[in-house]
């Protein structure tokens, strides 16, 4: 009797435990990406297939319990091709109880990926990503919400971190997808703006300015532009203090 | 908002900037990832060091670039000699290991005649992705299942630090051929 209580309390809390009740299910759907794929307008139209994204970006001491089993991922030990040296500097600075559960910031894609992979999860795709932020709380063409979203991503650096729990939260209860940090995509470096394998599309990367605005399909959506001319910047060993990650996993 | 729009460029502006320097001093071997070689043998990628790689990410279905560059390393390959050549390794990776098993990559080195100094591999999806990161590779898959992909030659020391970004299309090696004597 005794085992099948404990077997029944192994089993939920091996479903309901750790870090499984943190993710949401989201069903599949369309979107329409930035940038066309093709003069028809049908086209454009992506298919992301159902998922499960975290609700919460990933805390400093989430990725401090990570660390503390995976030491080839702390500060010291870390290569430069994998971290540069500014990963996890917010631990060398503030009490860490004061930054527990704020978003971890600093880390780089390697990091990130590992962490997720670690957790038997891996980070979003861009796609997947975009179509979560579609489930905003404000219609996009509303200008007041451009306008919030663009101060943030201009001046992110004056904006304070806060708790994970105390960001806003979308239509899905998905929290601090825009208006706290940056975040990881596992396929940044797809961001390919122009469009031809004749090309090559490596073209002088000054190039991709110009060209690119022809390419999308909403040239006034300014604030998605912005994400996926960041995402062109990146590294994978970049860190930055308002780029953070959260994990997806697929269904099944 | 008219301020706004004008930090909005300055800030594409620095981007754009720091993006033509992003680039480190370190060995691409600190990546602990396994390769599959066109014989089946698994190896890490740091089995590389000691020899110079002159490495390309392609896939054997590409129809456009991928020959192309792969011309080209042949024709870099003709312009060294037989003592330069066994201090280099000619290195074809995947980017498509769903459709470029190890037979496929087998067969493409023979139909292209590559065989003394090449070596092609291929590795998981996951391992793909973080071999692209490490290496600076851009790739995506368009709607038709192709992928458009950065088409360049890197040169890569016998330590695994990534020392030049070679266009594939160009056909000027002068420079990377220095580069390459250099090295050994």
């Amino acid at each position: 009797m005794i085992y099948y209580i404990m077997l029944f309390l192994f089993f939920n809390f091996s479903i309901f435990g750790s870090n499984k009740n943190n993710m949401i299910f989201i069903n599949g759907g369309t979107y329409v990406p930035l940038f066309k794929v093709s003069k028809n307008e049908f086209d454009n139209f992506k298919y992301v297939n159902s998922f499960y994204i975290d609700i919460y970006p990933v805390t400093n001491f989430d990725f401090k319990n990570f660390i503390s089993i995976n030491k080839e991922w702390s500060n010291d030990v870390v290569p430069n091709i994998l971290a540069d040296k500014n990963y996890l500097f917010q631990w060398s600075v503030n009490n860490f109880n004061d930054i527990k559960y704020k978003p971890v910031v600093n880390i780089s894609w390697f990091a990130a990926n590992a962490y997720c992979e670690y957790m038997d999860k891996r980070l979003p795709s861009i796609d997947e990503w975009e179509y979560l932020f579609t489930f905003n709380n404000f219609d996009n063409s509303n200008s007041l919400f451009l306008q919030k979203m663009l101060d943030w991503y201009l001046d992110s650096q004056s904006y304070k971190l806060i708790d994970v729990n105390m960001m806003e939260s979308n239509l899905l209860g998905i929290y601090g997808l825009y208006g706290n940090i940056w975040e990881w995509v596992e396929d940044f470096n797809s961001v390919i703006l122009i469009n031809t394998d004749a090309e090559g599309g490596d073209l002088e990367e000054i190039l991709y300015c110009g060209a690119s605005a022809i390419n999308a399909v909403n040239p006034s959506d300014y604030v998605a532009f912005m994400r996926y001319a960041f995402r062109n910047s990146l590294e994978a060993n970049y860190t930055m203090s308002y780029l953070g990650f959260r994990c997806a996993k697929n269904v099944n | 908002m008219l301020i706004k729009f004008k930090n909005f460029y300055f800030l594409l502006f620095f981007i754009l900037i720091f993006n033509c320097f992003g680039y480190t001093n370190d060995s691409i071997f600190k990546l602990n990832i396994d390769l599959i070689n066109s014989d089946n043998q698994k190896v890490l990628l740091s089995s590389l060091n000691g020899k110079i790689s002159i490495l390309s990410m392609i896939y054997t279905n590409c129809k456009t670039v991928c020959p192309v560059i792969i011309t080209s390393m042949k024709n870099i390959k003709k312009n060294l000699t037989s003592k330069e050549l066994n201090d280099i390794n000619f290195v074809l990776i995947t980017l498509d290991p769903d459709r470029d098993s190890v037979e496929v990559l087998r067969k493409f080195s023979v139909d292209k005649h590559l065989f003394d100094h090449w070596s092609l591999f291929r590795t998981s999806k996951i391992n793909t992705l973080k071999l692209s990161h490490i290496l600076g590779v851009k790739y995506k898959k368009d709607t038709l299942g192709d992928y458009v992909h950065s088409n360049l030659i890197l040169i890569i020391d016998k330590f695994g630090v990534i020392r030049m970004y070679h266009h594939g299309l160009d056909k000027d090696y002068s420079k990377l051929l220095v580069l390459v004597r250099s090295l050994i």
